[in-house]
């Protein structure tokens, strides 16, 4: 096997790894995504993510809210109204997460993808 | 037995709100009367539902009424200062001042299951009877923007609220 081959061979490896295995992993950049609670609802309501998201939850409601999950994975506490919470999703918590006001009955869903 | 106390009660509200809707000339202070009014009576009767019921679903909710209606009305009277707007009493914030004491008065006679039963029964009528209230009488009525926004605002915390009383009122059982 000559070097060239060799070079040509390990480019369609690399090639084939950014194309296959990751392939958006590798062009995505970290965003920010707005839930806004207001009327006693989230809005989205369901939301997909992607590890290294940021979602930040804004009370506009007149009442005092929480994001809370469903299996413990984050609770934001109490938002006032006009206040603001940031949520840094990890690749630890891929698949759905549900979640709740803790005073309200409010439902809604991260999908961690 | 008691029940009936309540249903009056109920009724006595009602017919108090609804008599604001007879009455065009009802001014913003006078609005602004009956939100304070209304929400402090939901706050007397969820203290004593805090501290009477053993149920932890009712007290629960007995607390979200306590702290959602001293938020509101801590932005109510916010808004009313910064609006210079002095809260003036009318029949319908008398009426509604009544009824609530009527209904402490009822609640402090029962104990248990039946002051559980009677305080959610309460809620549900109350916050029907307001949400009608804010729809029919505050809402049209307001002439301040600010104070129309709020009205507007607080809507569906009181529909929330409803639901979720209704919602206990229905785990307590139809007894």
């Amino acid at each position: 096997m000559n070097i060239r081959s060799l070079v040509a061979g390990a480019l369609c490896a690399l090639a084939a790894l950014a194309a296959g295995t990751h392939p958006e992993a590798a062009a995505r950049k970290p965003v920010t995504h707005t839930v806004t609670i207001d009327g006693a609802r989230f809005s989205p309501s369901d939301l997909t993510v992607h590890p290294g998201d940021t979602v930040v939850w804004v009370n506009k409601d007149i009442l005092a809210h929480t994001a809370t999950a469903k299996a413990g994975t984050f609770d934001s506490k109490v938002i006032q109204p006009g206040a603001s919470w940031r949520y840094k999703v990890t690749a630890k918590t891929k698949g759905e997460l549900p979640y709740t006001c803790s005073f309200h009955p409010m439902n809604a869903i991260l999908r961690v993808k | 037995m008691k029940a009936s106390v309540f249903v009056a009660g109920a009724l006595l509200l009602s017919a108090s709100v609804a008599s604001a809707q007879t009455n065009p000339s009802i001014n913003d202070a006078q609005i602004a009367s009956i939100v304070v009014t209304a929400n402090q009576v939901d706050i007397d009767a969820g203290k004593l539902a805090a501290s009477t019921s053993t149920n932890a679903e009712v007290k629960k909710f007995a607390q979200l009424m306590v702290t959602d209606h001293t938020g509101v009305n801590k932005q109510a009277v916010d808004l009313a200062t910064r609006l210079k707007v002095t809260p003036e009493d009318n029949d319908t914030s008398k009426s509604l001042k009544e009824g609530g004491e009527k209904n402490i008065a009822a609640l402090k006679g029962l104990k248990g299951a039946a002051f559980d039963k009677a305080y959610v029964d309460h809620e549900v009528a109350y916050h029907q009877a307001v949400l009608d209230a804010v729809d029919k009488t505050l809402i049209p009525n307001a002439k301040n923007a600010d104070l129309k926004a709020l009205l507007v605002k607080v809507r569906p915390a009181f529909v929330t609220h409803l639901e979720h009383a209704k919602h206990v009122a229905a785990s307590l059982g139809g007894k």
